[in-house]
């Protein structure tokens, strides 16, 4: 089931758009998303306070974290994940009214803006000089699966895992590069994008990390939340693709 | 060179102000003065407890204390034993290691005073593997006695050693005060507001009043000036006779005293000599002469020394061979025409008396 | 229980030894200090160490992360001078558990200080014993069962730490997982809850039982203050 189908009014873009800029919406929406995600989420719904009148409330995570609150009873009526398995875990349980692949994100590996370490591709990680690489918690953080496919598919997982500094979220792994903690690290490139104390050496391709979506779930918790569907409709107007682009994300909605 | 040299100055944050200067130069001395006269202070300064804003301690020559020039000797090497009210002994260490502490800290020249002959002279023998917490108020102090002079001070200096004791053990914890002191040679500087205990033992007392001193003399010279005579309660003046051959007779106990004859109520005679009798000079009558048919037991035959008034009220002195303190209404004072030379007899009734050893 | 569990179980009591350890001698310091110190400021040096109590550990620990990283100040002269990196270690994760248990054990410690008569130090100084002796022969021992409790207070605030440790040690298996961040991980993955059930009972009687010892020390401590 898609999102369209609890959205008759769905239609061409330039149509819809002058009429949701106008729309005045009652109540409030409580959105869970991704931590990569928080600076575009924050930008997107900052306008959509201001031009629909709605209350929204915002809560960034790990998907793993933020996913196990909605299985807890979290009153979240969005929620933006950074993986399809938590989606389909969701679903599952029956709490997903809609849903709608809405991103796509890459890899990339990153190290501090100032390291001499000679880091060009994957391969270069196994060097001894990178004691510790940063990457979410591949048993719990999207980032780090993605990453540890990756690495696994190279051959490479084996040697590099005693050396993998887990961190809780994916912006912790940014944060252990950039204060140096980590030789490298293996991020997003959205998140690498918001960094200036990073650099990014190195794009993993979509080959071997498998294709990294952002499903947009709308929850049962709010399926009948006028505030949720407008906040849904506004994710997906060319206006907040924009930003999204803006924040190093590929689009996937408007097709 | 005088033993012991004080001169301090202090302004306390409340107003009060401390100014007093002595020299000690006798064996036992007795500072005393009511409550919030400043005696604890005075102790506190010469210990190097307590710092004053300006003053100089000098103890056998040795500067201790010099703020002028800016000299403070540590209390850890003024090599002044302290006893406290309250014992203050360690509650963690048993008495043996209590009264070790201050010999295991003192430089070894200093140990002059014998660790055995110490637990023999205060009967600790029986105590040291206790702990404080086990003994008694009188086996507190004595075990603290023990531990400052072990510590081989070359002053003693005791606060109020006394006041937390009931009547009975006083005599006795003074008695092993005294003991030590003829053993050991050490001069003491004992704090009290208790004129018996001044009496009892002090040769010299220096007394307090209001953070100054007042006077200072032998105890029976300078309790009869008009400031301790004046003060009331527990710092009041009190009369103390030492008496001789008490024995018990029927009905009562007799003893001698200055050569007189003494009625004692019945009570067991002191195994300790010598031996005293307290009462409060309210209690005694003056009569110009001697008067028959009365119940009072006691007629004590002297002449008036001196005749002090104080507010409300006259004190007269009167030498029966020792000094009788009796507290008369100025009009009575006036009747008898009570003046230096004058003799008198002084009526004690029996129960009014306290015996204490 | 899996090895791994064990293996976390292990690392929990090492790092937590290590902290309470590690933070002790500065606790009793900074203790008899703010128990008996007069001095202007005071209340900033009580502010500074109760800091890790309120604020959130995730921030205490990006601070330590942000000072401890081979950028930070103190990381650049440890790994420039000496070649050690800290973080990601279990060293990473005793300290970032001391300074979360180091308030706790500082107010025990000044608490027991503050119940030695301070007139016991004037005597022992009289007798004698200069200021280090007194300290160490009358004011410690008078304080110890305070000081014990703090330390088992502390011990068992490292045992569940989890916020800073996770900042400055990562999540390491075999060298900085701890229990809580084990049972963290477990409870990330879609089934792991009803795996983390073990560690999680283990966890529980291990505080249990340092909260119960620390609470008796305590009692036992305010019976010896003479009345």
């Amino acid at each position: 089931m898609g999102l369209a189908a609890l959205d008759p009014p769905y239609g061409d873009p330039a149509t819809r758009q002058p009429r949701e800029a106008n729309a005045a919406v009652e109540g409030s929406v409580l959105i869970f998303a991704a931590a990569s995600t928080s600076n575009a989420i924050s930008d997107i719904e900052r306008r959509f306070v201001k031009t629909s009148g709605a209350q929204a409330r915002t809560s960034f995570g790990s998907s793993a974290a933020l996913a196990r609150q909605i299985v807890q009873g979290a009153d979240a009526d969005v929620f933006l994940s950074a993986d399809v398995h938590w989606a389909d875990y969701l679903a599952e349980k029956g709490l997903v009214a809609g849903r709608q692949e809405l991103l796509g994100n890459r890899l990339v590996v990153i190290v501090p803006d100032d390291s001499k370490l000679h880091v060009r591709k994957l391969e270069d990680l196994q060097a001894a000089e990178i004691e510790h690489l940063a990457l979410g918690d591949p048993q719990s953080v999207p980032a780090g699966e993605y990453a540890k496919r990756a690495l696994v598919k190279l051959g490479l997982w084996e040697q590099i895992k005693a050396r993998v500094a887990a961190a809780e979220d994916v912006r912790h792994a940014l944060a252990f590069v950039e204060t140096g903690a980590a030789e490298a690290g293996i991020v997003y490139a959205t998140d690498a994008a918001i960094s200036k104390r990073v650099k990014v050496v190195a794009e993993i391709p979509e080959s071997l990390t498998g294709r990294i979506r952002y499903p947009l779930l709308l929850l049962t918790h709010g399926r009948d939340n006028p505030a949720a569907q407008a906040f849904c409709r506004k994710l997906r107007s060319p206006a907040a693709l924009k930003i999204f682009r803006r924040y190093g994300f590929t689009t996937l909605a408007e097709k | 060179m005088s033993l012991l040299s004080l001169q301090c100055r202090h302004r306390y944050a409340s107003g009060f102000e401390l100014d007093v200067s002595f020299e000690l130069n006798h064996r036992f001395t007795s500072l005393f003065g009511p409550s919030g006269s400043g005696k604890t202070s005075v102790l506190s300064i010469i210990a190097g407890v307590f710092r004053p804003q300006q003053a100089s301690v000098r103890l056998n020559g040795r500067r201790l204390l010099d703020t002028a020039n800016g000299i403070c000797v540590t209390p850890a090497r003024r090599a002044i034993g302290l006893v406290f009210q309250d014992a203050l002994l360690f509650p963690h260490l048993t008495v043996e290691r209590n009264l070790q502490y201050g010999r295991r800290h003192r430089a070894a020249a200093r140990r002059t005073v014998a660790y055995a002959r110490v637990v023999d002279v205060l009967e600790l023998g029986g105590l040291l593997r206790r702990y404080p917490r086990n003994l008694s108020g009188g086996e507190r102090q004595r075990v603290a006695l023990g531990r400052a002079v072990l510590s081989g001070p070359e002053l003693l200096m005791m606060d109020e050693p006394l006041a937390s004791l009931d009547d009975s053990l006083k005599g006795r914890i003074l008695e092993y005060l005294q003991r030590m002191i003829a053993e050991w040679d050490i001069p003491t500087l004992f704090v009290t507001h208790s004129q018996a205990e001044v009496r009892r033992a002090a040769e010299w007392v220096v007394v307090l009043q209001q953070g100054r001193m007042v006077a200072e003399g032998p105890p029976d010279e300078a309790l009869a000036r008009p400031a301790p005579l004046a003060w009331g309660n527990s710092a009041g003046p009190v009369n103390l006779l030492r008496i001789e051959q008490v024995t018990a007779a029927e009905g009562h106990l007799a003893a001698r005293v200055a050569g007189q004859d003494l009625f004692l109520p019945l009570g067991k005679p002191p195994a300790v000599s010598p031996s005293f009798v307290q009462f409060r000079p309210a209690d005694v009558i003056v009569s110009r002469q001697d008067v028959s048919g009365l119940s009072v037991r006691n007629h004590l035959h002297g002449r008036v020394c001196q005749v002090a008034p104080v507010e409300g009220a006259i004190f007269v002195a009167v030498d029966i061979g020792q000094i009788v303190w009796a507290e008369v209404t100025p009009q009575a004072a006036a009747e008898l025409q009570l003046a230096p030379g004058a003799e008198v007899v002084c009526l004690l009734k029996a129960h009014c008396l306290t015996l204490v050893s | 229980m899996t090895s791994e569990a064990w293996t976390a179980v292990r690392l929990s009591l090492q790092v937590a030894m290590c902290a309470a350890l590690g933070g002790l001698p500065f606790a009793i310091a900074i203790g008899y200090w703010l128990a008996r110190g007069r001095f202007a400021g005071k209340w900033l040096v009580e502010a500074v160490v109760n800091l890790p109590l309120v604020l959130p550990p995730v921030v205490t620990g990006y601070v330590l992360l942000v000072l401890l990283a081979p950028r930070g100040p103190i990381g650049a002269v440890l790994q420039g001078w000496l070649g050690v990196k800290i973080v990601f270690t279990w060293w990473g994760a005793a300290l970032a558990s001391m300074v979360m248990g180091f308030p706790l054990m500082v107010r025990a410690i000044r608490l027991a200080f503050q119940a030695v008569d301070p007139r016991l130090e004037m005597a022992a100084r009289t007798l004698g014993a200069g200021g280090a002796a007194t300290f160490f022969t009358v004011s410690l021992p008078l304080a110890r069962r305070g000081v014990t409790a703090g330390w088992i207070l502390a011990f068992a605030r490292s045992l569940g730490e989890f916020g800073a440790t996770i900042m400055v040690a990562g999540n390491i298996e075999g060298q900085t997982r701890t229990i809580p961040l084990a049972v963290y991980t477990l409870a990330n993955q879609p089934d792991g809850m009803g795996r983390a059930w073990p560690l999680v009972a283990l966890s529980v009687a291990l505080s249990c039982g340092a909260l119960a010892i620390s609470e008796l020390l305590e009692r036992r401590q305010s019976l010896h203050v003479p009345a």
